[in-house]
């Protein structure tokens, strides 16, 4: 028996509503789609509705109109009960591309998330003053996401009674240009 | 002799509908299944992040309805979420085996298109454009194998994943004509070099040939611009080429960028693009004629008319609302030849001063409309929009200089004042414009009061700033290009838009829409840059309130420097810091610019009842 459905079979007797209203609905999606990757960004009206399916309506401009070509990374220090202050330490860097991970590379999701959570407390950063950004949401994901490594490496010890990060940019292996420090949160308690 | 055997040549190469469906939908679930395995592979870290989202109570996501928000945090438990996720490797598996049937393909795809959806939102910290690539082909294929047999459904869903593969380069090459770094050839060092996105021995390699690098980032720009061509007319003969090319800039992008679901994902659309842009008529699995229904591009092609026809008589309505403009507004023609739209409001004591509120760069008189309200309880105001914005209008005049906006406002301030003295106002390069004018009318200003003022030091185009000037002036144009070409309707209302008061917020949000805002401003922009450079910014001989958000004092403390210079150096000047707003908020929500309202009102009540400055 065979696999293949009976496309031939029944050609030319499908010509019905069913089939116009798929291919209506293809290209709706399609204009939708292509209303919300216009090569300007100022053009996004469809892209600001925060509707929790984004997929109908994929954006495609990567690494447009330029890269980055930066790196953000969290640096972050401990004080202790006694009042000392620990050296800066840095969180988890990407690990050099090997062809492994041409198969598989969990690191890349947090990698993914954390860059956006950044950009966003960075977006928030520009738009309110720094007395209320630690009201953010996106301010509360980083300060808890330095928490949990800062407990990770305090654990056995309990020495750490507080803690305070840094937002910085970099340019990866480019060392020919400074990283910049975007932004300094104050002491949360561990 | 069969029926293909009759079919020439050509035709019998290029995948049939099956085959290519098959193709498709094998890729995608090639995507679907890499993405579960990392997820399953690294679920317990990114939950215990706390970077992406798995509680959707929380007031400050957007799912309003309980029902749905039921669905996504039953979902979001961590058991259902494996479960989810080994369903999806089986799912995926399932469709990697040639012998699976037609029903079995279709719960496959099902399967992977539903739960994809069901995860979205919980891992959109995470997700990719991977994530979408594959979701195109497995929600496109679900439909062609729900549909049965039916080929012109499967004709219409092969388009479809077609002409998204197609938009995927466009958008993105099309876009990356507006980067300077990508017509240069800059734009791959800056990716390769990053951590994130790069390779540091590509990083390396790269720096030695810094020839063959720009030449590879335009080859790839023109790839991504021109890939849709393949589509349609002669270009198709090209697909073949170009599906090649991108199969190839994938797998590069897999290994040195760490981009390695991109290759099944995006790969997966290209049996289709090779379907669409291959002979309308090949020979079938099965040997008979196939013959492919083009309906979905047509209608494509029809909506997208529709919408344009759409968004055009959007435009007219935005453009006759703009200069229908407000009831109580009157109009002046001026020396220059530019008509001015004006309101006066409030009146107050005979010998109260006439306030003249001029606004910021692309802003209209709306912007002060909070604080005028205030301000009319006490004294007469005049409120008016620049020409070349709203239903003012701009007499031709080339070059453009910003000294004629100077002299507008001047002969506007003089004639509405009478014998009353003035007050200027000023918002933004507003803030500017009454500080120079406030030297062409020399005895008639009672005050100045500047709210963020633009400063020559700002203006002037040197160093960073110089880049920074450019950026705006390009996406000043940018903006002014696309609303003449009639996408306005696409344009999201300014944000700042939101708090304004409920009668004029429509207005303004229109004004802002509307490509003789962005034109005026970019004119005024340059202009601003060469006044600055030219004309003196000396201290006032009037008493002058400078006035800044709280926001621009945090961000810029030279410029902060410079208010207090400029108050200081004024008679009587004064100086604060408005809180809680920035430099877009600070006139457009009521509580900040009510407080202007009231330091402009204490201001002008000191200097008028102080016996000196009477004796003046």
């Amino acid at each position: 028996m065979s696999n293949s459905p009976h496309w031939t079979a029944i050609a030319g007797s499908d010509r019905d509503r069913a089939a116009l209203a798929v291919a209506a609905g293809f290209a709706g999606l399609l204009c939708a789609s292509v209303a919300s990757n216009l090569p300007t960004r100022q053009f996004d009206r469809l892209r600001r509705h925060r509707v929790p399916f984004r997929l109908w309506m994929p954006g495609w401009r990567l690494f447009a109109p330029d890269p980055d070509g930066c790196d953000y990374s969290l640096l972050f220090r401990t004080r202790s009960y006694g009042g000392e202050v620990s050296a800066w330490d840095g969180i988890r860097k990407p690990a050099e591309r090997s062809w492994q991970h041409m198969v598989v590379s969990p690191g890349r999701r947090e990698a993914k998330s954390l860059s956006v959570v950044i950009q966003n407390l960075l977006a928030d950063g520009r738009r309110l003053h720094s007395s209320t950004l630690p009201g953010t949401r996106s301010y509360r994901m980083i300060e808890s996401y330095v928490r949990r490594h800062v407990t990770e490496r305090d654990a056995g010890t309990g020495n750490a009674e507080g803690f305070q990060f840094v937002v910085v940019r970099h340019t990866g292996y480019d060392d020919t240009e400074q990283p910049l420090y975007l932004l300094v949160s104050a002491y949360a308690a561990v | 002799m069969t029926r293909r055997g009759r079919l020439p040549r050509r035709l019998s190469v290029t995948a049939s509908r099956e085959p290519t469906l098959r193709r498709c939908e094998g890729l995608g679930a090639i995507a679907h299944l890499m993405s579960s395995a990392e997820y399953l592979l690294c679920d317990s870290d990114l939950r215990a992040t706390g970077l992406s989202q798995y509680d959707f109570t929380n007031q400050s996501w957007p799912v309003k309805s309980p029902g749905l928000r039921r669905i996504l945090n039953f979902t979001a438990r961590r058991d259902v979420t494996r479960l989810l996720h080994t369903g999806r490797i089986i799912a995926a598996g399932a469709l990697l085996v040639p012998v699976s049937g037609h029903r079995l393909r279709f719960v496959a795809n099902t399967f992977l298109t539903l739960s994809t959806l069901a995860l979205e939102p919980g891992n959109r910290n995470s997700s990719d454009a991977a994530d979408a690539a594959s979701f195109v082909a497995q929600s496109a294929a679900a439909v062609a194998r729900a549909a049965g047999g039916r080929p012109r459904i499967a004709d219409a869903c092969l388009w479809y994943m077609a002409t998204q593969s197609a938009l995927s380069y466009a958008a993105a090459g099309w876009a990356k004509m507006y980067g300077s770094s990508w017509r240069n050839g800059d734009a791959l060092f800056r990716i390769m070099r990053t951590e994130s996105y790069g390779d540091r021995r590509a990083w390396q390699l790269m720096v030695g040939h810094p020839r063959l690098t720009r030449s590879l980032g335009r080859a790839v720009l023109a790839m991504e611009c021109c890939f849709p061509f393949v589509l349609a007319g002669p270009g198709r003969r090209l697909a073949p080429g170009f599906v090649s090319s991108a199969a190839i800039f994938h797998f590069v992008n897999a290994r040195f960028m760490g981009l390695n679901r991109f290759l099944p994902a995006f790969v997966a659309l290209h049996p289709a693009v090779l379907y669409v842009a291959g002979p309308r008529t090949r020979a079938g699995a099965d040997g008979t004629h196939e013959h492919r229904d083009d309906s979905m591009p047509a209608l494509f092609a029809v909506m997208a008319a529709g919408g344009f026809a759409a968004m055009a008589v959007d435009a007219r309505r935005r453009r006759r609302l703009v200069l229908k403009s407000r009831e109580d507004e009157q109009s002046m023609l001026m020396s220059s030849g530019n008509e001015l739209r004006y309101r006066r409001s409030g009146d107050g004591r005979r010998d109260a001063p006439l306030l003249v509120l001029e606004s910021g760069l692309s802003g209209t008189a709306e912007q002060w409309a909070w604080a005028s309200r205030e301000l009319a309880r006490s004294y007469p105001v005049v409120t008016y929009t620049r020409a070349g914005y709203g239903s003012s209008t701009l007499a031709g005049e080339c070059p453009y200089s910003l000294s004629t906006a100077v002299t507008d406002l001047t002969e506007l301030a003089i004639r509405e004042a009478g014998p009353r003295p003035v007050v200027l106002v000023g918002y933004s390069l507003g803030g500017y414009l009454v500080w120079q004018a406030a030297t062409h009318m020399a005895g008639r200003v009672l005050a100045l009061v500047v709210v963020d003022c633009s400063h020559p030091s700002e203006l002037a185009h040197t160093g960073g700033i110089a880049r920074l000037f450019a950026e705006r002036d390009a996406a000043l144009g940018r903006a002014a290009h696309w609303l003449r070409a009639g996408f306005g309707s696409l344009m999201p209302a300014p944000a700042w838009t939101r708090s304004m008061p409920a009668d004029v917020r429509d207005l303004a949000s229109i004004q802002a829409r509307e490509p003789g805002t962005w034109s005026t401003a970019r004119r005024e922009w340059r202009a601003a840059r060469d006044h600055a450079a030219r004309a003196p910014f000396g201290p006032p001989s009037v008493p002058a309130l400078v006035l800044m958000s709280e926001k621009t004092a945090e961000d810029r403390p030279a410029l902060l420097a410079a208010y207090h210079t400029m108050a200081t150096d004024s008679p009587r000047g004064q100086f604060h810091v408005i809180g809680s707003c920035n430099h877009d908020t600070v006139l457009s929500s009521a509580t900040p610019a009510r407080q202007i309202a009231q330091l402009i009102n204490s201001f002008i009540t000191d200097i008028v009842d102080d016996p000196g400055m009477k004796g003046e």
